[in-house]
């Protein structure tokens, strides 16, 4: 499974590249790129296409081991970065930034994971408290999901000229990707990513409840809130550069799991390169269907998403109405 | 060996336990049985050092629990509460989680955390179903998967609530049979029941009666000590050892 989604990543990454708005032949381009030739195709492989699949890949893992993280935190296989509110206090944290002082772009990533943890801990902080029920927690991250939609949605209405180039951001996608974004949510997401995959098989102790996690010998409190201090720069660093990209980190992880299964050590690696190939994918998509014009991949993600992950809830229903 | 030295505890204001004192030794199975709310959970749960007593102290090995590192704790004593979710694991590496407490940053297992959890997967029958996802089996099969993992933890002192619950007879045997074996390896078991011909049938009963230890014998006394009428309103029938009939109802009719 492993080898056949790298091989998928692999697949969409090379299509990625050759393909776009402009047809410009993928070997001349790479074998210019390799020479170190200045040509036209060299530089839309280089400056263009490079950093966009790099960038969708990014986002893609970096959202769907967030979702991972998330729902094995929560123990909740409903939560996910943007259903909980994590994305959105990323985003309004961002527009904030960005509005308040539209020269920091280095400091958007920073910006983006203080929202994220922001509202990842008020969601533990409220589990915690309300002893939580499984819906109840989605209930409040819902919420809270929206009232931090809302401030955004304030700060765009109230202040339109400082985030103009920001409604490609509400929906998520890389159409206003710069490479400095992508630079600097890299230096935060990568180590990110590493420390997930480190820390995966701490959820399986989770899983187990906080009893038996607990009497296993693990400070249950602290390494909750430890992998949601990883989930959130994860999330949020996505968010800096791609936007609100909703779904991939509540539908891969599903979809993964079904699978390979819920152990977390092999569910973490493949929901990273299950999501990089499926956010490249759809990134494809939307710049090359109607090209010239693009669609933002959120809009495309949540339209192929949508259906598919209502496919799997079907066939789940299916499988387990059989027995 | 765990060692309870008066200890009281109470949820906000409602007292649970009541100055309870007693010594649980090595080799030893104990059974704990009271009515609904007699504080037994609460017992194991100090015991097992998930709650601080309000006063008195708790002793594992001759330590409180606030004097180890958690996972030495988990090392000197294994727990396994009554409430539990159900992961999506198998049944292998469900045990492998006993070791937990043994594995450095890493987590990486060694050889001999390997063979733990193989001899803790043997003893209690569950090799056969070593690859098999948890929530495919019966609860026979899971409750011995979780006891896999209770043994494969390996620690002195065994703590089980209402292991037997949800269990056929035969099952319920059979588990009661693994834990007078882990006895037999010279490992302290403590155990909640609800079935009082199981109690019985252990070394040594703990009859709790709102917070207070009203029994504390073998468990061949359990019958004719009159404790059973003071925790349940019941008592055994006179030659007939199995067999209960009420001797009073309580208020609500139950």
């Amino acid at each position: 499974m492993f080898a056949m989604l790298a091989l998928l990543l692999l697949a969409a990454a090379l299509f990625s590249l050759c393909m776009g708005a402009s047809g410009i032949s993928l070997w001349a381009g790479l074998w210019d790129v390799l020479q170190g030739v200045d040509s036209a195709p060299a530089r839309i492989i280089l400056h263009i296409r490079l950093p966009r699949t790099l960038a969708a890949m990014l986002a893609g893992a970096a959202l769907s081991c967030a979702g991972v993280i998330i729902q094995g935190v929560l123990s909740n296989p409903l939560a996910g970065p943007n259903v909980i509110g994590v994305n959105a206090g990323a985003g309004l944290t961002t527009l904030l930034l960005a509005a308040l002082v539209p020269s920091a772009v280095v400091l958007l990533p920073a910006a983006a994971f203080a929202g994220a943890l922001g509202a990842s801990l008020l969601i533990l902080f409220l589990a915690d408290r309300m002893g939580a029920s499984r819906m109840t927690v989605v209930l409040a991250g819902v919420a809270i999901s929206s009232m931090l939609g809302a401030g955004s949605d304030l700060l765009t209405t109230l202040n339109p000229e400082a985030t103009q180039d920001m409604s490609s951001f509400l929906i998520g996608g890389f159409s206003g990707l710069t490479a400095v974004r992508l630079r600097s949510a890299a230096w935060y997401v990568l180590p990110a990513l590493a420390a997930a995959h480190l820390m995966a098989g701490d959820l399986d102790i989770l899983g187990l409840g906080d009893e038996v996690a607990a009497s296993l010998g693990m400070h249950v409190r602290r390494t909750r809130v430890l992998q949601l201090v990883v989930a959130s720069i994860l999330a949020g660093g996505a968010v800096s550069f791609a936007g609100l990209l909703g779904f991939v980190g509540l539908i891969v992880p599903h979809a993964m799991r079904r699978l390979v299964g819920g152990e977390h050590r092999c569910l973490m690696p493949v929901s990273m390169l299950g999501g990089a190939a499926l956010t490249t994918l759809c990134d494809l998509l939307a710049r090359t269907m109607f090209a010239p014009y693009e669609i933002p991949v959120g809009i495309l993600l949540s339209l192929m998403g949508g259906p598919f992950f209502l496919w799997l809830l079907m066939y789940r229903g299916r499988r387990e109405a059989r027995g | 060996m765990i060692r309870l030295e008066d200890v009281t505890f109470a949820y906000q204001d409602e007292p649970v336990l009541r100055g309870v004192s007693c010594t649980l030794e090595d080799g030893c199975l104990t059974a704990v049985i009271g009515a609904n709310g007699s504080g037994k959970s609460t017992m194991l749960r100090l015991c097992a050092g998930q709650l601080r007593p309000g006063s008195g102290r708790v002793l594992a090995e001759g330590r409180e629990a606030a004097a180890y590192a958690p996972k030495a704790f988990a090392r000197a004593v294994a727990y396994l509460p009554q409430n539990r979710p159900m992961p999506m694991i198998s049944v292998r590496s469900l045990v492998s989680h006993g070791r937990f407490p043994y594995l450095g940053m890493t987590r990486r297992m060694h050889p001999e955390d390997e063979a733990a959890v193989d001899r803790a997967m043997e003893v209690c029958g569950v090799s056969a179903l070593a690859s098999r996802e948890l929530r495919t089996l019966s609860g026979g099969q899971r409750q011995r998967a979780y006891l896999a993992m209770l043994m494969a933890q390996g620690s002195q002192n065994l703590l089980l609530d209402e292991p037997t619950t949800y269990l056929d007879v035969r099952h319920q045997l059979e588990l009661m049979t693994l834990l007078r074996q882990l006895r037999d390896e010279g490992r302290c078991v403590l155990t909640v029941l609800h079935d009082l011909r199981q109690a019985a049938a252990c070394d040594r009963v703990l009859v709790l009666e709102q917070g207070n230890i009203i029994f504390d014998g073998p468990g061949s006394g359990l019958y004719g000590s009159g404790a059973l009428e003071l925790a349940f309103g019941i008592r055994a029938v006179p030659g007939a050892e199995a067999g209960f009939v009420p001797v009073k109802m309580a208020p609500d009719g139950i």
